[in-house]
């Protein structure tokens, strides 16, 4: 569980890998504690969370949640711990910060990416935008950050549907903001990252508090809202028995192929 | 003099004084939410009707501090298949026998020849295991930090060598945390169980006000106790406060029983613990400590239960009631398939369980 930060003039890196994507707890706190050390760093002017290596994040860690005496209960505390993390970048008024998905993300993990101002992906890479597949009803601030991207609609198809997407179609709707090829994503992403910090950025800044204006007085309502839902969900059959499929279906080079490809493979 | 040192703990108009004057208090905001952790406190409430004495406003959550519902169903198992063990005797307090198990209750186990007998203090088991020197006895030991006051004196005393202890007892602070840790902002204040305060005194819940700056009050359990204490949080929460404060004077000092607390920690260590249908909690449940190890139960015997344990059947919402996150009357077998005479759930079994203390005197 690698957590690195890392500051090259106004920019802010920083790198977390997880197995699988999978953000526990104690990751969740980690990394939050990092993103804040950046965050409070005058000469960062521009954060980029990068994720891992195979993955940009999945969400919470649904394999320590399984190996819990009761998993409805670590699954409340890591849901609260990645909102923390994700509340942190929202309040964040003073930089800008930049998602760039070099892997792909699910659930949680998209939350992640949505909370940030800009978010870039490595082309072909599959975004799983939804909860109900893992019978859970949603978290991590999407009734508020999915809507506010791609619109009420898409939000409705992404989430109900439970497909997953291309990055293709994820920057046709508003989700990210731009593929950007393999070979050159680093390169590509930190020059766009150092040209934002550089050229007006107050004025960028401005922009960000008047686009979030209203979005954080609203946070705690709806954090309140979707934690009572998934503390329902948790508790159902419906939880445990997709749960534990994940778990045995990850293992497995089909589950692999869907979670980086797509349903059909491609 | 505070309140909490007077008599008038029974007094019905010192009752509706303090009802009044919560009143005052609960107008000046939309809703009060507190939680008691004490079964004590539920039972009470419901027998002396105190929620009808409070504003709708002011809502009292009953917690996880019925010391028969959160003994884990892992520890019953266990109790069951000790007790059919030839020449075993499983001694215990009365609810416990009729605690469903995962496949059975004690008191089922019994019907079909377990043996299984009931007392009244840990003496009995003394004296039980003296009557019968043939035979061996376990104590099937459950409560919080008072009754394992008495374990402890009991297991310092020179005792029958025919006498074992199956330990299931619980320590209080560590399910507060727990229950900080999946907080939903909506609970306001907590009252703290007085019994368990007069052993511990207050220390061991001070990180309420240091890490959650959370109004908490030791309170007794006479109606004027309770009402008491439930100003007392209303006072902290109207004037901005977060303390650990002891409104139970007359009988828990705010630095406990330091000689009984002494002597648990003499027998007693603190390690993880189930709690049934709740969570493991680390630093919740009492074992022996090395030099008593030839008391444990669990190191004479080597009987298990042939079968993995299940806290509650599909649809019982115990663990959930216990957390304050839902109501006896959300759970679709109350006053249905479980009942006091057919409990399906640990809470429908004790007085002190909030599902029997709303069936028997909620009236609902």
């Amino acid at each position: 569980m690698e957590i690195s930060g890392k500051i090259l003039g106004p920019l802010g890196h920083l790198h977390f890998d997880a197995f699988n994507g999978a953000m526990d707890l104690e990751h969740c706190q980690r990394l939050l504690t990092a993103y804040q050390e950046l965050a409070e760093t005058p000469q960062v002017k521009v954060i980029l969370l990068w994720g891992g290596e195979d993955f940009f994040s999945n969400g919470i860690d649904l394999v320590s949640i399984d190996q819990q005496y009761n998993p409805a209960i670590l699954a409340y505390k890591n849901l609260r711990g990645l909102n923390g993390l994700i509340r942190a970048i929202l309040s964040t008024p003073d930089k800008l910060v930049l998602a760039a998905l070099g892997g792909p993300a699910a659930a949680g993990g998209v939350m992640l990416a949505l909370a940030c101002d800009l978010r870039y992906a490595r082309a072909g890479l599959v975004l799983n935008p939804h909860y109900v597949n893992m019978g859970l009803s949603g978290s991590e601030f999407f009734s508020l950050l999915l809507p506010r991207a791609v619109g009420q609609g898409w939000a409705e198809k992404l989430l109900y549907e439970a497909q997953p997407i291309s990055a293709e179609l994820a920057c046709r709707i508003g989700l990210l903001h731009g593929e950007i090829d393999g070979a050159s994503f680093e390169k590509e992403i930190t020059e766009r990252a150092a040209f934002l910090a550089e050229n007006n950025l107050q004025a960028r800044l401005a922009t960000k508090r008047l686009l979030n204006r209203g979005l954080l007085e609203r946070l705690d309502e709806a954090e309140q809202a979707e934690l009572r839902a998934m503390k329902d969900c948790c508790n159902e059959p419906e939880f445990n028995e997709a749960r534990r499929a994940f778990i045995k279906k990850e293992a497995s080079p089909q589950f692999a192929n869907i979670a980086t490809k797509g349903p059909r493979g491609t | 003099m505070g309140l909490e040192y007077l008599e008038g703990f029974e007094d019905a108009a010192t009752a509706q004084t303090l009802a009044r004057e919560i009143g005052t208090l609960a107008a000046k905001r939309p809703q009060t939410r507190l939680m008691h952790l004490c079964g004590s406190h539920e039972q009470a409430i419901n027998e002396n009707t105190l929620r009808q004495l409070l504003p709708d406003s002011v809502e009292i959550v009953p917690g996880p501090g019925c010391p028969v519902c959160v003994c884990p169903v892992e520890d019953i198992d266990l109790a069951v298949t000790l007790a059919r063990e030839p020449g075993v005797t499983l001694l215990t307090f009365g609810d416990m026998i009729r605690v469903p198990g995962t496949v059975e209750s004690l008191a089922q186990a019994r019907k079909e020849g377990a043996s299984v007998q009931v007392i009244y203090s840990p003496l009995d088991a003394i004296a039980k295991a003296k009557e019968a020197p043939e035979q061996q006895f376990v104590f099937f030991s459950v409560g919080f930090e008072t009754t394992v006051a008495g374990v402890a004196g009991l297991a310092a005393a020179k005792l029958p060598g025919n006498l074992t202890f199956l330990m299931a007892n619980r320590y209080m602070p560590p399910v507060l945390r727990l229950l900080m840790e999946i907080h939903d902002q909506s609970i306001q204040g907590f009252l703290l169980p007085g019994h368990a305060a007069i052993i511990t005194g207050l220390e061991p819940y001070r990180f309420m006000e240091t890490e959650y700056k959370l109004p908490c009050a030791v309170a007794g359990f006479e109606p004027v106790d309770v009402l008491y204490g439930i100003l007392g949080l209303m006072r902290q929460i109207d004037q901005g406060q977060a303390k650990v404060e002891n409104l139970f004077k007359r009988l828990a000092k705010d630095e406990g029983n330091q000689a009984a607390w002494g002597l648990i920690n003499r027998v007693f260590e603190l390690g993880p613990g189930i709690w049934r249908g709740i969570d493991k909690i680390p630093g919740s449940a009492f074992r022996l400590k090395a030099d008593y190890a030839h008391l444990d139960a669990l190191k004479r015997f080597a009987a298990r239960p042939a079968y993995a344990p299940r806290a509650h059947p599909p649809g019982c919402q115990c663990h959930r009631i216990m957390l304050g996150e839902k109501r006896p009357t959300d759970c679709a077998h109350f006053k249905k398939g479980c009942t006091p005479n057919n409990p399906l759930g640990p809470c429908m079994v004790s007085v002190e369980g909030t599902c029997y203390s709303w069936f028997r005197f909620s009236g609902l």
